[in-house]
């Protein structure tokens, strides 16, 4: 049975009328067309279908649609002002942090959503909170770096020392 | 007999998405209103709740309900204290939220522990803790699209084979993979239960079948409401260590937790708890273990031989890989570590 639902996504509403098995993420890239929420795994294990709902990361290839009728939701589209990038963007642009991209659109929505909770995190409170997200182009030093630069773009904060081995 | 799928990159690419088929999904505004509608529905219906576990296996073809009761109306109480002490958590707390809630940090350390370790942040974000208790049971030829499944039908896919125990009797031997069931089982707690014949508290230990098919005592009208944790296990020195090849995003190897009742000022332990989770088709308890170690002063030299002892009692179903010998070892490991972490920090209060 076909269900009319309202998602209100990066501020807009959406009207759509959708069968409860379609999940969230093929409402947003599918019916919707907003092709920055990548469909990976499918099966809740990757990451690359990360939005926030709320200021929560959940897995959108993993939720229904219907079960999210009526709530706000970010996409990777929802950061940037129009040109503008978002400050989590412009680190990941200055730290070199995206190789094939795949998976960028969930890690930078999982990154902004810690940095909501945790403004000064440190590298093992972001790798903790990027567990649920993986690249297999194994990019993860740069992920982290450009997390850092994003909560402390001067740079005061000494973490390059802390990650520094010694010979 | 062992069958080989045909092909495996056969079919255009959109067959191989993963697409749910289709079903009907329901929305009650009430816990009794979800027993009535699953009395009428019968077996055919699933509870949906954060869904980060029956969505892939419905996916996967593992669970195919004709109708989702969703629980998505349903608002979480606030876990508390009752009158009588215990903690109370509403079954639809999310893992977030017991991750983050100050009182379960302060009365149940190892409860939030188990929970931190639960997938990653999104799914600790949907993942409710009524969800998982009732998991599905794991097995590495089970939980796998079709591309990488095995021709026939597994017992738990109502075939007649069992791929990883050929020989091992006609039963399912998935393992139970919660990591909140071993430390709820230290911990005492007990499960709220509502069904249609009204509330029932069932204690967890007795939660449990052990069958891999339907690996928990639930019936197809009940759904858990809150689970209790008693004033007295609130007191206990607990632990919870959780193995993993990765370190994050994963199901466990093994699942440690251990609840030990220390007397004031003394090492002398009076009740010991220990369990162990994702290493059989239901958590087990190191009850040899949970002997030696009641009425005995905490002491090092102990604990190597009690961890020794405790690893031999668990009996492992290798799973995903692993092997039995390996297993055991984890075991032994991460039973000795919770331990010594215990008398450190009895040692650093004492002194």
């Amino acid at each position: 049975m076909k269900q009319a639902i309202e998602l209100i996504i990066n501020g807009e509403t959406y009207d759509l009328i959708v069968t409860p098995n379609v999940t969230l993420q093929e409402a947003i890239r599918e019916h919707l067309g907003l092709k920055g929420t990548k469909a990976g795994c499918e099966m809740g294990t990757c990451g690359a279908c990360t939005v926030l709902l709320g200021d929560k990361p959940i897995l959108s290839c993993i939720t229904l649609a219907v079960e999210c009728q009526g709530l706000e939701i970010t996409t990777i589209e929802g950061l940037s002002e129009g040109p503008t990038l978002s400050n989590m963007q412009k680190a990941f642009v200055r730290a070199g942090a995206v190789q094939c991209g795949f998976c960028t659109p969930g890690v930078i929505l999982s990154s902004t959503a810690l940095l909501k909770k945790n403004p000064q995190p440190n590298v093992n409170e972001i790798k903790k909170a990027l567990e649920g997200n993986l690249c297999r182009c194994t990019g993860y030093n740069s992920i982290i770096e450009a997390v850092l630069d994003a909560a402390d773009p001067s740079g005061h904060l000494d973490h390059q020392q802390d990650q520094e081995i010694k010979l | 007999m062992i069958c080989w799928p045909e092909r495996i990159s056969g079919g255009s690419l959109d067959s191989k998405k993963m697409k749910l088929s289709q079903f009907d999904h329901k929305t009650p505004t009430s816990r009794k209103e979800v027993v009535d509608l699953l009395t009428n529905l019968g077996q055919d219906s699933a509870i949906l709740a954060g869904g980060t576990d029956l969505i892939p296996n419905m996916k996967n073809g593992t669970l195919m309900p004709k109708t989702l009761v969703s629980l998505k109306h349903l608002t979480a109480e606030k876990e508390h204290l009752t009158k009588d002490g215990s903690l109370k958590l509403d079954a639809l707390s999310t893992l977030s939220q017991i991750t983050e809630s100050p009182l379960i940090k302060e009365k149940a350390p190892s409860l939030a522990q188990a929970a931190f370790h639960v997938g990653g942040q999104q799914i600790r974000n949907r993942a409710t803790l009524g969800g998982n208790l009732c998991q599905e049971s794991r097995c590495l030829y089970l939980n796998q699209s079709h591309d990488f499944q095995f021709v026939e039908a597994c017992y738990k896919r109502a075939g007649d084979c069992c791929y990883p125990f050929p020989d091992g009797g006609k039963i399912c031997r998935a393992v139970f993979m919660s990591d909140m069931a071993p430390v709820l089982i230290t911990l005492g707690a007990h499960l709220v239960v509502l069904g249609s014949h009204g509330e029932r508290q069932v204690d967890i230990a007795d939660f449990y079948t052990g069958d891999g098919l339907k690996p928990v005592n639930l019936g197809p009208t009940e759904l858990i409401t809150s689970v209790l944790i008693p004033l007295e296990s609130q007191k206990m020195q607990c632990r919870f260590f959780k193995a993993t090849p990765r370190g994050g995003l994963e199901f466990a190897m093994v699942s440690i937790a251990v609840a030990l009742t220390l007397d004031k000022n003394k090492k002398k332990c009076s009740k010991a708890v220990i369990a162990v989770g994702s290493i059989n088709t239901k958590p087990l308890r190191a009850l040899e273990a949970e002997k030696h170690l009641t009425g005995s002063l905490l002491n090092r030299s102990d604990i190597v031989e009690i961890s020794k002892n405790a690893a031999n009692e668990i009996k492992p179903l290798p799973h995903h890989g692993y092997s039995r010998g390996y297993l055991k070892q984890l075991v032994e490991v991460y039973i000795k570590r919770s331990l010594i972490d215990i008398i450190k920090t009895v040692d650093n209060k004492n002194g």
